[in-house]
This record gives structure tokens, C-alpha cells and sequence, in this order.
């Protein structure tokens, strides 16, 4: 599985530094933190350095249907000539949606990206809703509409949904059903779940929820579509064993876990956040300052990789993403084979190691919240799901 | 078939029908005899048409999805699918009961069920032709009319010999329309052949969702059992409900375990093909493209 830079504000040296380490083989753009021109010298540059690596721009259509709220944090989207604000019942007609599409597909075929991503709306409360409805007509309508442009590259289509609408099992099974019907679907699917706010750990951290984002995962593989997970962080490697083909993650919470609330006002600026490492054996990441005490205890939450000698003693904020992107790779490296259930079996693993460690550690120290092991059981769980979901 | 006619009032009946033959096939509804008609060999399908004496509709329902079927018949171009005779649909009463009269094509070859009962075992190659034949009138039926043929099995497919048409399938009785008028009163009911429902035809509302996957999962059931020798839900001796529950719950034995020789690649598909849930099986695409390479 390929691993990504979702990029947002304050890239910096951050994406290129990634990829000169080999950790991530691409980025995906946010035209709300880049001008349109910015970018395509960017592309040019990284293009030139980075010929093998894929680059992609994620439309960023979902939040058209919020644009007209006065406060709406849009940052630079405004700028992009495809930019116009809709109401919803604007998209209930096929004419516009196919305007849509045109017009971000023209945007991005100007640019040297690997492939082109449609835009879609997101789907906020359930798939049984008139935004599912028009959601589905975005995917359906992609191929054909690119189809006519002759460009070569792949499409895919965007599919934005949120952990409310996935835990709704049988709308979720009959979206998934129509949606892996259409006879000319695009060549794959740029796939983001939002939670509530990327801060809502266990918005994400849910059985069903992850369950069913292997699902999706699953059966668009199986379809033979490729599969682009943005903001998967974490649970990237378990979307790898499933098909997906590529997850991504940035530097802020709020480039690591989708929320809508990245676009709308939020009460108060709040302070940066401490510096975390992302242990390979805990999954998850703790405070710089726990790294330290937690491996006099269990000295294997040290990843023992490259990037542990940027938190010697204290690490720089640029870097805790490099530290990331190489850790999530290496998880990938360790459980991924061509066998699923073998794969998945691994992954259990790694989570019975995590467990014991984490058993070890709290009989012996505090754990701040972030960093407790509330994530172990719902990735569990999650499998079992699957499992069965995915009649493995 | 329910009410057999007198096949020599048949004959008188219908002017265009020089001999009647023997019988080539026989349904619940329907019989089948080779026939001469303007000097050519074809089949003649005689169906009867039920009546309910409570309910006038019931008729008019049956000739009207007769009709439907004729109409799919000529509105397909695929060679892969039987082709209409000379003798066009001919509403006829014998002995106060009513049929509908038709010819098709007559197809040289064997069944792929008495292939099955011959012991053959088909090769890659005949397995991947066998595919692509039939995705072409699954694509066709699905793109061109939306319907689904719902009777893809064994006994519906002709093994011609011919490498024009090598796969010929039959048999539109009980196709699907998205938006027709269904076979059966009773909407929980799937018509269909038990040891072929897809489980998608199992679940009551069936007709919202079904889709051309429930054909690529019969196809996969059918391309399974021409090359082990054995339907996977069939037991003989079985009540219906032990049938159905197989259908709904049991994974067939990965076809490379039985048939070792066949590519790994290919029994994969046909395997993730026989998934329960639609969305889990490989689209129409897909599974072109994999038998186009063993083809």
C-alpha cells in the first residue's frame, strides 16, 4: 500500500522531506491552502524530482454547499476558477452535476497530476438521503463524463461519507450495492470517512465504523477499482490488506482525521498541540515526554527506525510528521502479504503485542488520554466484522 | 408440462407447421418439438397459458410477458443467445385451453447438462469461452432492455461445437425487467431454478435491488459445475428450506481445490463471483477482461 502526504496549511519542507525518505510515494493538494498557479509550479517541482511519485488534488467540492455560510472557512478555494458556491436542490438535477464535473475535470487535466479526482458532495447523516442520492449520481456520471475529455489518465470518483451514515448497516449495504453496479465506473475512488471533529478520537476508533470502511475498501478492490483512502492515518495499513491501494495522513490532526469542522467556524483558535510519537508497537501516538518513561518499561515501543533520532531530545514540529509517514509504512511492511486472511491475522497480531504492552505500562504509570489503548479493542472487533461482512 | 396439447391440433391449427417431430425439451409451462416449417428444421415452443376464472388478469399478464420475452428474443443481437424461428407467436386454443405458439432456431450439439452427466471436463479455454459468451448476453440484456435472464444453469446453455457460437444460451421464461410486472402474485417468491437463485433472490423486496449480478453469479455456478461435475448446493434427497438455507449461508469449496489444474487467478474470480452480497462480486468488466486472457 502506498502512503500519501495529505497536504494542508503549513507544508513547508514537510512533503519533499517524505518523500526524500521514501516514506510516502505522493501528496494530495488542498486548493484551500494553495493558489491555483502555486500549485502548478509546485507540481512542476516535484515532478521533476519525483517523476515516480503520484500527486493528486483533492477537489474539495464537499464544501460548496456550505460556501454561502458567513463565516465559512474557505481559504483559498475561492481562488480556483471551478469554485462556485450550490444549493442542494441545485444538484438534484443531472445537468448541473454534469456541469460539476466538467468543470473540475477541466481544472485538474491543466494540471501534471497523476490522476483525476471528481468532485462529490458528503454525505453527512445517512444513505438514505437525498445528499446519498445525489453522492451516487457524482460517482455514476464520473466515467462517462471524463470519457468524452480523451485524456488518458485515470478518474476517480470521490465518495465523502460520515461515521453516522456508515453505522447504519442495511442503507450502507444498499448504497454499496447500487454504487458497485454501474456498468462504466470510474477507474477508482478517492474515499474519505469525516467523523464530527478531529479531535473525536472515537468517532473513528468504532468497530462498525472501521468495519465498513474495509468493506468499502473490499468490494471497490474486488470491482477492480483502486482505492485512495484520504486522512486513514492509522488505520491506513488495515484499508491496505483489505485492496486499498494508498491511505494518507498529514501534519495536523485535522490532515490525519476528515471533519467538516476543518471548513466552518470553530469557537476559539486554541493552542498547538504537543508533539507526539507514534510508537509501532502501541499503534498509536504519545507524548513525547511518555516515549521516554514508557520504554523503561517496555523498551519495543521505540520504533528503532531512522526518525527516532529526531525526538533525541525533543523533536521539532516539521518532523513528527516524517516520524508518521515512517512508522504507518512500516506497519504496512509488516502485515501486508497477498493473502488477506493472512494479512489479517498478522494485524491481530500486532494488536496482541500492543495490548501486552500497553498492559505493562499502565500497571505502572499513568496514560495520558490520547495515548490509552482505546483503540485496540474497536480495531479488533473491526476484523471480526469484516470477517464476516466480507464472507471471508 | 401442466396441460400437454394434442399436438396434431396444434398442427391443424396452424397452417405454417409442415411436421411436428420429436420432443426436444419440456418445461412446467412449456414443451419443445423439433419442426418443419417452409422446409426448415427449427423448434416449436408451445406454451400454455394458465387462466384464472376469479381473476381475468392473470391472463392477460401471461401473454403479455410471453410477449415481453419474444421481445427481448428479437431485440438481441448477441449470437450467444437463441435465435426466433420463422413461425411467429400464434395464440391458438386446444381443447378449451389456451397456447401460445412459437418457433425458434434449432441448435446443433448437446446440452451442457448431458455434458455434465457424460463426465466431460472442460478446459480453461472452454471455460473462459463458455464466459465470454454468456457476460455478452448478460451485457446486453442488462445494457440494452435492464433485465436479468435468471436462468442461467446447465440445461439452458447449448454446447454447439460451432467456434462462431460455441455457448449458446436459451430460455428467457422468467427474465427480469426493472420496472415489469412480476412472474409470480406472491412478491416474496422468487421463480427460477431452486439449485440457481442467486441469494440476492431470496430476500423479500428482492426486485428493488436485483441487478445483472444475480446472472454473473449463476453464470459463476454454472461455469463451477461444467467443470467439477457437481452443482455445490445440490444434495440429493434435500427438503427445499435445506436448499434455500445452503444457498444463503454455505461457501462452495474453492474451485482450485477440486480442480487443480485451472489457474489459480481464474477459480479466484469464479469463487469471489459465488459471494452472497452483490457488491462483493467482480463487475462485469472485470470478469471480461480474466476470460478474455484464458479464452
Amino acid at each position: 500500500m502506498k502512503l500519501y502526504s495529505q497536504c494542508g496549511f503549513g507544508d513547508g519542507e514537510k512533503t519533499y522531506n517524505g518523500m526524500a525518505d521514501g516514506t510516502i510515494q505522493g501528496a494530495i493538494f488542498s486548493p484551500k491552502d494553495i493558489l491555483p498557479n502555486k500549485l502548478e509550479t509546485k507540481l512542476g517541482n516535484y515532478k521533476k524530482q519525483y517523476p515516480n511519485n503520484d500527486f493528486f488534488i483533492d477537489p474539495q467540492f464537499y464544501v460548496n454547499l456550505h460556501a454561502a455560510e458567513p463565516e465559512a472557512k474557505l481559504g483559498k478555494l475561492t481562488e480556483w476558477p471551478c469554485f462556485s458556491g450550490y444549493r442542494r436542490s441545485q444538484l438534484e438535477e443531472d445537468r448541473v452535476i454534469e456541469n460539476v464535473l466538467r468543470k473540475y475535470i477541466d481544472m485538474q487535466c491543466k494540471m501534471d497530476v497523476k490522476a483525476i479526482i471528481a468532485p462529490n458532495i458528503h454525505i453527512s447523516r445517512s444513505f438514505d438521503s437525498i445528499e446519498a442520492s445525489i453522492a451516487k449520481k457524482f460517482i455514476k456520471q464520473t466515467a462517462p463524463v471524463y470519457d468524452k475529455y480523451g485524456d488518458k489518465r485515470k478518474v476517480y470518483a470521490s465518495l465523502v461519507i460520515s461515521r453516522e451514515a456508515l453505522l447504519q448497516q442495511s442503507e450502507f449495504e444498499l448504497f454499496l450495492n447500487d454504487i458497485t453496479s454501474y456498468m462504466d465506473p470510474p477507474d477508482g475512488i478517492y474515499l474519505i470517512v469525516s467523523s464530527r471533529s478531529s479531535i473525536a478520537r472515537t468517532d473513528i476508533y468504532n468497530a462498525d465504523v472501521i468495519a465498513n470502511w474495509m468493506i468499502l475498501n473490499y468490494a471497490f478492490n474486488v470491482n477492480g477499482l483502486e482505492i485512495i483512502n484520504g486522512y486513514s492515518d492509522i488505520i491506513s495499513p488495515l484499508l491496505g490488506i483489505v485492496g486499498g491501494n494508498a491511505g494518507a495522513t498529514g501534519w495536523w490532526s485535522n490532515l490525519r482525521m476528515f471533519s467538516m469542522q476543518r471548513f466552518l467556524p470553530t469557537g476559539s483558535g486554541g493552542r498547538l498541540p504537543i508533539v507526539r510519537y507514534l510508537s509501532r508497537l502501541l499503534l498509536n501516538r504519545i507524548m513525547f515526554t511518555e516515549k521516554d518513561s514508557f520504554s523503561t518499561i517496555v523498551p519495543k515501543i521505540l520504533n528503532g527506525l531512522l526518525r527516532d533520532k529526531d525526538y533525541n531530545p525533543e523533536p521539532q514540529r516539521a518532523d513528527e510528521v516524517l516520524q508518521s509517514w515512517e512508522t504507518i509504512a512500516e506497519i504496512n511492511k509488516k502485515v501486508y502479504t497477498s493473502d488477506i486472511k493472512q494479512s489479517l491475522k498478522l494485524f491481530e497480531d500486532v494488536l496482541d503485542e500492543a495490548e501486552n504492552a500497553y498492559i505493562q505500562i499502565k500497571a505502572r504509570l499513568a496514560i495520558d488520554t490520547k495515548s490509552n489503548d482505546e483503540h485496540i479493542k474497536p480495531m479488533r472487533e473491526a476484523i471480526k466484522i469484516f470477517k464476516q461482512r466480507a464472507e471471508l | 408440462m401442466q396441460i400437454k396439447p394434442d399436438i396434431d391440433k396444434i398442427k391443424n391449427n396452424i397452417t405454417e407447421i409442415e411436421s411436428i417431430g420429436k420432443k426436444l425439451g419440456e418445461g412446467g409451462f412449456k414443451i419443445v418439438y423439433e419442426t418443419s416449417i417452409k422446409g426448415e428444421a427449427e423448434a416449436l415452443k408451445i406454451v400454455y397459458i394458465p387462466d384464472d376464472p376469479m381473476d381475468p388478469t392473470v391472463k392477460e399478464e401471461n401473454i403479455s410477458r410471453l410477449k415481453r420475452e419474444i421481445k427481448l428474443l428479437q431485440k438481441c443481437k448477441t449470437p450467444f443467445l437463441v435465435k426466433l424461428g420463422t413461425l411467429h407467436p400464434v395464440e391458438t386454443k386446444i381443447d378449451d385451453e389456451e397456447y401460445i405458439v412459437y418457433s425458434e432456431e434449432i441448435l446443433a450439439g448437446d446440452s451442457m447438462r448431458e455434458k455434465i452427466k457424460n463426465g466431460y471436463k472442460p478446459t480453461i479455454t472452454e471455460l473462459a469461452k463458455l464466459g465470454i459468451c454468456a457476460l455478452e448476453v448478460i451485457s446486453e440484456l442488462w445494457n440494452e432492455e435492464e433485465a436479468v435472464h435468471r436462468d442461467i444453469k446447465p440445461d439452458n446453455i447449448m454446447v454447439s461445437g460451432n467456434e462462431n457460437r460455441p455457448y449458446v444460451m436459451l430460455d428467457l421464461g422468467v427474465a427480469f425487467i426493472v420496472g415489469g410486472t412480476p412472474l409470480t402474485r406472491d412478491p416474496r417468491s422468487a421463480p427460477g431454478t431452486l439449485y440457481y437463485l442467486a441469494p440476492e433472490m431470496l430476500l423479500p423486496g428482492f426486485r428493488e435491488s436485483m441487478d445483472y449480478r444475480a446472472d454473473l453469479y449463476t453464470l459463476a455456478l454454472t461455469i463451477y459445475e461444467y467443470a467439477v461435475g457437481k452443482n455445490p448446493f445440490m444434495r440429493r434427497g434435500d427438503p427445499e428450506y435445506t436448499t434455500l438455507h445452503r444457498i444463503n449461508s454455505y461457501t462452495p469449496e474453492p474451485l482450485e481445490t477440486i480442480r487443480t489444474d485451472l489457474p489459480k487467478e481464474f477459480c479466484e474470480v469464479i469463487n469471489q463471483l459465488l459471494k452472497k452480497k452483490p457488491a462483493l462480486r467482480p463487475n462485469l468488466r472485470k470478469v471480461k477482461k480474466l476470460m478474455e486472457k484464458y479464452q
